[in-house]
């Protein structure tokens, strides 16, 4: 499985990547983006089954990317979790509207990622 | 005791961040602010339905410790400053959004967390604020918020 993690934080990219390693899920590569317009330029060339994303970035936040990533059909059926500060439901629907298949709000436990994680790779893959 | 429920958020939001993130525990929480330590400051704007200030003010040694768990560097050398940095303005970015999500409904607006010279962190007088014992220094968040104008 390939992971990019799209996230302003060198140190929150790295802290994900730990945490996504202890899940116990096959990870083959890593790739990380630091907005939504680096990740798309990175996605133009690698192959990637799930996405990590920061909602508030300088550039294209994270709204953005899920917007072009939809429209792309290239890239469009990657399932997208969210990871944000931002715990309001109102964002929450935002974002899953928009076409996020999982949300995570920092602070969040290794369990909790790791049994979001899941979710949505097995109704991805259902 | 905190004593409002801005207080309250601080105080939940910060335990929360500090356990969750950094495997952190507070040793004693007050509202006194002592400031003769070595310490880092940040500072973020946010705007919403309140509209405001988080300030952050944490000792060097604390500091230094909090990023080296949050990175897992465990070499003698630790973190490098811009590493420290990076996870402080981290810190305070969690801190305030998860205490803005239990007092707001509307998404948050929040902007990148900046470090500032240590003069730069103010007690304000107008703002809520907490100081958390780390064990190796102190952890003092405050929220200032503006009167919001209408019309």
């Amino acid at each position: 499985m390939r992971v990019l993690i799209v996230d302003d934080s060198p140190a929150m990219r790295a802290f994900i990547r730990r945490v996504v390693e202890m899940c116990g899920l096959p990870v083959t590569a890593y790739f990380q983006a630091g907005d939504g317009s680096e990740a798309l330029q990175l996605l133009a060339r690698e192959q990637v089954d799930v996405i990590l994303t920061d909602i508030n970035m300088p550039g294209m936040d994270g709204g953005q990317f899920v917007d072009r990533l939809r429209q792309d059909p290239s890239v469009a059926a990657i399932p997208v979790v969210v990871v944000s500060t931002d715990a309001t439901a109102e964002r929450m629907e935002q974002m899953m509207s928009r076409g996020a298949r999982g949300y995570v709000t920092k602070p969040f436990s290794p369990e909790v990622l790791r049994a979001e994680l899941h979710r949505v790779l097995e109704s991805a893959h259902a | 005791m905190p004593e409002s429920g801005i207080e309250l958020a601080l105080s939940r939001a910060t335990g929360d961040v500090l356990e969750t993130m950094f495997f952190a525990a507070v040793m004693e929480e007050s509202a006194e602010a002592r400031d003769d330590e070595p310490a880092i400051a940040v500072r973020m704007a946010f705007d919403g339905e309140r509209k405001g200030v988080l300030g952050l003010r944490i000792a060097m040694p604390a500091a230094r410790t909090l990023a080296s768990d949050f990175l897992g560097i465990d070499s003698a050398d630790g973190p490098a400053e811009s590493q420290v940095h990076e996870v402080v303005r981290e810190l305070a970015n969690m801190i305030c959004g998860d205490a803005l999500s239990t007092l707001e409904t509307k998404p948050l607006c929040l902007s990148a967390p900046r470090i500032v010279p240590i003069s730069e962190f103010v007690l304000p007088a107008r703002g809520k604020y907490r100081s958390f014992d780390l064990g190796n220094g102190r952890l003092t968040v405050a929220l200032e918020l503006e009167e919001k104008t209408h019309g």
